[in-house]
């Protein structure tokens, strides 16, 4: 634990936490745990779910940085980490709610986006839109614009090919305008 | 891209445009974006649009806010999985112990007159709480730019409070586990932060700096 800040990149605290450094995960965690724990909520639509996962997702970093092998970001590794757990949370929560009957989906009682957009200005509609994106697009969107992931990156995270990232921001971009001009707002694309 | 996405240079440059407002494009598709822009008056209308939407996502998952005390559950969580830790406390917290009996408790505060040894008195050594109050990067001051630290052996109050007085850096929380304190770099830019943070390395009772948010970081 000395030596300049620069030093202690990413990569050398999962190097400190393969050799048993708890103060190194902990320090991965507080850098990391944020943007993770935001992931995961815009991935799974639960608080309490996210906390669960995000610690799941650090405690899964305790086990594997010995076998991390830095040919990506670590922020990168994390995301991936975090991606699969929730979409295994997802399924066994899906699991369960067909075993006991319960309704799949609950309905929205909420204005639609379009609705919603009529009253707010461009900004605050473009963010309910956002959040409106089916799970896949707006994960991409996620990925790229608030993670700051790029197109191979995103693609190892989701574990899909490259071509499938271009398409899938392709088809969430596009469905923002789409949803932007519904609303009434000038857009000049698609 | 709705009959066949690439085959329609519009739309795969339209789905480019994230990656080169997030810096990540690079080789012969950051040359076309960069072409495009500068020929198409439509491209910066894009763009400009591309912007919104990076704004839009970034307000939505800044509404997001994890709870304060979730360092604390993680490590109870380690613990958990890993066995309970050996606590080998810092030489500054010791040195810290051996100053604070000899003092009135209220003569100490006053004397050190300082958040560090209230935060340290209350915390750790006095045993009003057995509870060590924990904090998390972008839960609270989510954009104030911000450092973690830890003191030497050596370190006394006075040399931490003349440091803290020099450097205009106020402790957010400490202690975190192992003697760390999340310290708030008072910098508008990223240079200023890095010229703070070199000088907290530089002092002789600061034993590690690991940087945090940077300010420009969202």
């Amino acid at each position: 634990m000395s030596g300049a800040a620069d030093q202690m990149s990413d990569a050398e605290l999962v190097a400190r936490t393969a050799r048993g450094e708890r103060t190194a995960l902990r320090l991965l965690f507080m850098r990391h745990h944020t943007r993770v724990y935001r992931f995961v909520v815009r991935q799974t639509g639960s608080e309490t779910m996210a906390e669960e996962i995000a610690n799941e997702v650090f405690l899964e970093v305790w086990r594997q940085a010995p076998r991390f092998e830095a040919r990506s970001q670590v922020s990168t590794w994390l995301l991936g980490i975090a991606r699969f757990k929730a979409l295994s949370a997802l399924r066994k929560r899906k699991e369960k709610a067909l075993e006991e009957g319960q309704a799949e989906a609950v309905a929205d009682s909420a204005d639609t986006p379009e609705v919603s957009a009529m009253k707010e200005d461009k900004a605050t509609a473009l963010r309910g839109f956002v959040n409106h994106l089916s799970e896949e697009h707006r994960t991409v969107v996620d990925l790229a614009y608030y993670h700051g992931k790029s197109v191979t990156e995103i693609g190892e995270i989701l574990s899909v090919p490259i071509a499938t990232v271009k398409t899938r921001m392709f088809y969430a971009r596009k469905k923002l305008g789409e949803a932007l001009q519904a609303a009434g707002y000038d857009r000049g694309w698609p | 891209m709705s009959e066949n996405p690439q085959s329609n240079r519009r739309d795969r440059l339209e789905a480019l445009l994230p990656f080169f407002l997030n810096g990540t494009l690079s080789g012969a598709e950051l040359r076309e974006v960069e072409e495009w822009l500068a020929s198409d008056p439509q491209a910066m209308a894009s763009l400009a649009e591309a912007e919104g939407e990076y704004s839009a996502t970034l307000a939505d998952n800044e509404a997001i806010r994890p709870t304060d005390d979730a360092l604390a559950r993680f490590s109870e969580a380690l613990a958990e999985e890993a066995g309970p830790e050996k606590m080998a406390k810092p030489a500054f917290r010791e040195r810290l112990a051996r100053i604070l009996p000899a003092f009135p408790v209220q003569a100490a505060w006053v004397a050190a007159g300082l958040a560090l040894a209230i935060l340290v008195g209350q915390t750790v050594w006095l045993g009003l709480s057995q509870t060590e109050q924990y904090s998390v990067a972008g839960a609270e001051d989510d954009d104030a730019p911000f450092a973690f630290v830890t003191f030497t052996a050596e370190a006394s109050m006075a040399d931490v409070s003349a440091l803290l007085d020099e450097s205009e850096v106020e402790i957010a929380a400490g202690p975190l586990p192992d003697g760390l304190y999340r310290v708030l770099i008072p910098a508008e830019t990223a240079a200023q932060y890095d010229e703070i943070v070199a000088g907290l390395e530089r002092a002789g009772v600061v034993e590690t700096v690991v940087t945090g948010r940077k300010p420009g970081d969202e």
